[in-house]
């Protein structure tokens, strides 16, 4: 009698209550993975944010030590990991804008410097044919046509008494030339020597077309 | 009392800043000036060619020798020595120069090689810069037949002296260096 009444109530009644615990433990474990991993995800994606917000702002920050390349870089990085957070995306937008105004003043710069070697060559070129006078009397073969080629190039001159400067270097202290000479002084020098070892730097010219001051500088 | 105790620093300051400045020269421009006493020692050289070679013209000659003392400083002398003659003559630079043109051989060469400083351009107190520049000379006089009479190698050293100056021109303050070279020593005279 005993023996039936435990098969027919308690043991089924048992086998319920582990069903039932079976269940609602295996659904709350099930329950606790997801939370798990949704706070993982979450605090994954601040610790990206933040790791964002850290190197958006050292980019703005830059005092122009980092290449516009490298902020580039780090900047498309950035937007490929598609945060998605307001504060990124300011400032992301903060640094395209100044990396945009940093290629721009880059262009500007460049630009520039054509500009200016361009002007350089220019003025370079601008006084070649004296310097082929000048060339022209130091590689003369014998001292009648250096003294012919003399008598050329003071046609371009005012007088035979023109000064001549000649600048031994030009740094950041200022200018040095050497001891001021004439133009006939110079032209001889050039005969004598057979060298022609300067480059005009600048000349002046009176109403009549003629160099009234020459000023050359060490090749 | 207050304003004295801060402005007699301050010129203190100003005025030993202004003569460290005077006396401060760059590298850069030094080596401009170290270069441009040599160039004037490589001018003379050539100087002295033309002057002794017979090819030159009697007025080409003339004028050379003109921009060759040009170089000089005022009474600056030049020493000649012999293989026949023990001791050194010395003559004034214009002297020299002249005797050098007037040489009773058909043919003169004079050349210069080696031309250094043998002791680099010091700063004087009154703000000149004295070095000394070695020359070897080789000097060789042929005969009528073209024949060789007479060779000898110098070496020679030159004072040079360079001073900073000022010069107004066409309107403009200019700051040049004057290389002037002084005495030229012979310091031993060989066959070859």
């Amino acid at each position: 009698m005993k023996k039936t009444f435990y098969v027919t109530k308690i043991i089924p009644r048992v086998f319920l209550l582990l069903l039932i615990g079976m269940i609602a433990f295996g659904s709350g474990g099930c329950k606790s993975k997801k939370k798990l991993a949704q706070e993982a995800a979450a605090m994954e994606y601040a610790d990206k944010v933040e790791k964002a917000i850290a190197e958006l702002t050292a980019i703005l920050n830059d005092d122009g030590t980092m290449p516009v390349s490298e902020k580039e870089r780090r900047l498309n990085n950035i937007k490929s990991q598609n945060l998605n957070d307001t504060r990124v995306n300011d400032l992301i937008a903060q640094v395209e804008a100044k990396i945009a105004a940093e290629k721009e003043a880059l262009r500007l710069k460049e630009e520039e410097e054509k500009e200016r070697k361009k002007q350089q060559a220019e003025e370079q070129t601008r006084y070649f044919y004296i310097e082929e006078y000048f060339s022209q009397i130091a590689n003369a073969q014998s001292v009648d046509e250096a003294n012919a080629r003399i008598s050329e190039t003071k046609k371009l001159f005012a007088s035979d008494d023109v000064p001549v400067l000649i600048i031994i270097s030009k740094t950041a202290d200022g200018v040095d030339y050497d001891k001021p000479t004439t133009l006939d002084k110079y032209l001889n020098y050039l005969k004598d020597t057979k060298k022609s070892l300067n480059n005009v730097e600048d000349v002046k010219i009176d109403g009549y077309g003629q160099i009234t001051v020459i000023e050359l500088i060490k090749k | 009392m207050k304003t004295s105790k801060i402005i007699i620093p301050v010129l203190l300051v100003l005025f030993g800043f202004q003569l460290f400045a005077q006396d401060h020269i760059s590298p850069e421009r030094k080596q401009a000036i170290d270069s441009l006493a040599l160039e004037k020692v490589r001018d003379l050289s050539k100087y002295i060619s033309l002057i002794g070679n017979k090819e030159t013209p009697f007025s080409e000659a003339n004028r050379v020798i003109d921009r060759a003392v040009e170089l000089f400083m005022e009474e600056s002398e030049v020493g000649v020595s012999s293989l026949f003659r023990e001791g050194i003559n010395y003559y004034p630079v214009r002297e020299y120069l002249e005797r050098l043109m007037r040489l009773n051989y058909n043919k003169v060469n004079v050349e210069w090689y080696k031309i250094e400083y043998v002791s680099d351009l010091e700063r004087q107190p009154d703000g000149t810069y004295v070095g000394v520049i070695t020359v070897f000379q080789k000097f060789s006089a042929y005969d009528k037949e073209g024949g060789l009479v007479y060779q000898d190698v110098t070496k020679k050293d030159i004072t040079v002296y360079v001073k900073r100056k000022k010069t107004q021109i066409a309107g403009k303050l200019i700051g040049f260096w004057d290389v002037l070279l002084g005495d030229i020593r012979v310091k031993e005279t060989s066959k070859e």
